[in-house]
């Protein structure tokens, strides 16, 4: 098991990278807009409407940019918190706790690919 | 003259790192970086769920919001709002300093294969996801598009 986590490792960096631009560039907005200032009022109603925001989800841009967003977001937590596991934990747990992230990771990222299609 | 021996080692005054890492500052930011990973995970699956929501139809991305505007998810979305602007902002401060110096690309002007100051790389970073946060949140508040 140890040896196809290290295997999987140069493969996990640039999605872990990329999950560091989404979390740091996408979901500060996303969290404002959708979880502050919609519920509190500050948008109009009109801006989150179901045929606009489907509209921008569904187009190939949004699908695929929603799709990647999620995915790499999911894979960068899942590294990120494998490795702190790791420094709190100690380096025995790696075995167990990464498996269970990764498969967490890999799961939600069919779920997102599976999500954005049906759109 | 010859020096009376050879010159010492220039080394950092160990500091004990043992203990709870709560009580090291150092430790205590690296570890809350880490931890702020739960955050992203949990809003990935915030923003999954809207999407399945948005591909259920009209009614089902109502009730989503209806869900969002409820008092549990507003005062858990503050609080995530205030971890990831920590965590990008941590991460904006790295991302320069992990870029290598200098590129092994022949062909390519020594310019195009250095990397620019670590200042410069920082600031365009930040204006970058500021120009990203504005284009974003003006699209989703309806401001745009």
């Amino acid at each position: 098991m140890r040896h196809w986590i290290h295997a999987l490792d140069p493969l996990l960096w640039p999605l872990f990278g990329l999950g560091f631009f989404c979390a740091a560039f996408l979901l500060p907005p996303l969290v404002a807009i959708l979880g502050i200032a919609h519920p509190a009022g500050w948008v109009a109603e009109s801006a989150l409407a179901y045929e606009r925001v489907h509209d921008l989800a569904g187009s190939i841009a949004g699908r695929a940019l929603l799709g990647v967003a999620v995915a790499t977001l999911l894979w960068n937590g899942a590294y990120h918190l494998r490795h702190t596991a790791m420094d709190l934990l100690g380096q025995q747990w790696d075995v167990r706790v990464a498996p269970v992230l990764y498969a967490v990771a890999a799961v939600g990222s069919v779920m997102a690919v599976a999500a954005v299609a049906r759109l | 003259m010859r020096p009376s021996g050879p010159a010492r080692t220039l080394t950092t005054w160990p500091v004990r790192r043992d203990g709870w890492w709560w009580h090291h500052r150092r430790s205590r930011a690296y570890v809350l970086f880490g931890l702020g990973s739960i955050v992203v995970m949990a809003e990935a699956a915030v923003v999954m769920a809207g999407l399945w929501s948005l591909g259920g139809g009209p009614e089902s991305w109502e009730s989503f919001l209806v869900w969002l505007a409820s008092t549990v998810p507003r005062v858990l979305h503050g609080f995530a709002l205030v971890v990831l602007i920590a965590y990008g902002l941590r991460f904006m401060r790295m991302f320069p300093k992990t870029q290598t110096p200098r590129l092994l690309l022949p062909g390519v002007p020594e310019r195009l294969r250095t990397r620019p100051p670590l200042h410069v790389l920082g600031t365009a970073l930040h204006l970058a996801c500021l120009g990203v946060w504005l284009l974003v949140g003006s699209v989703l508040a309806g401001v745009l598009g």
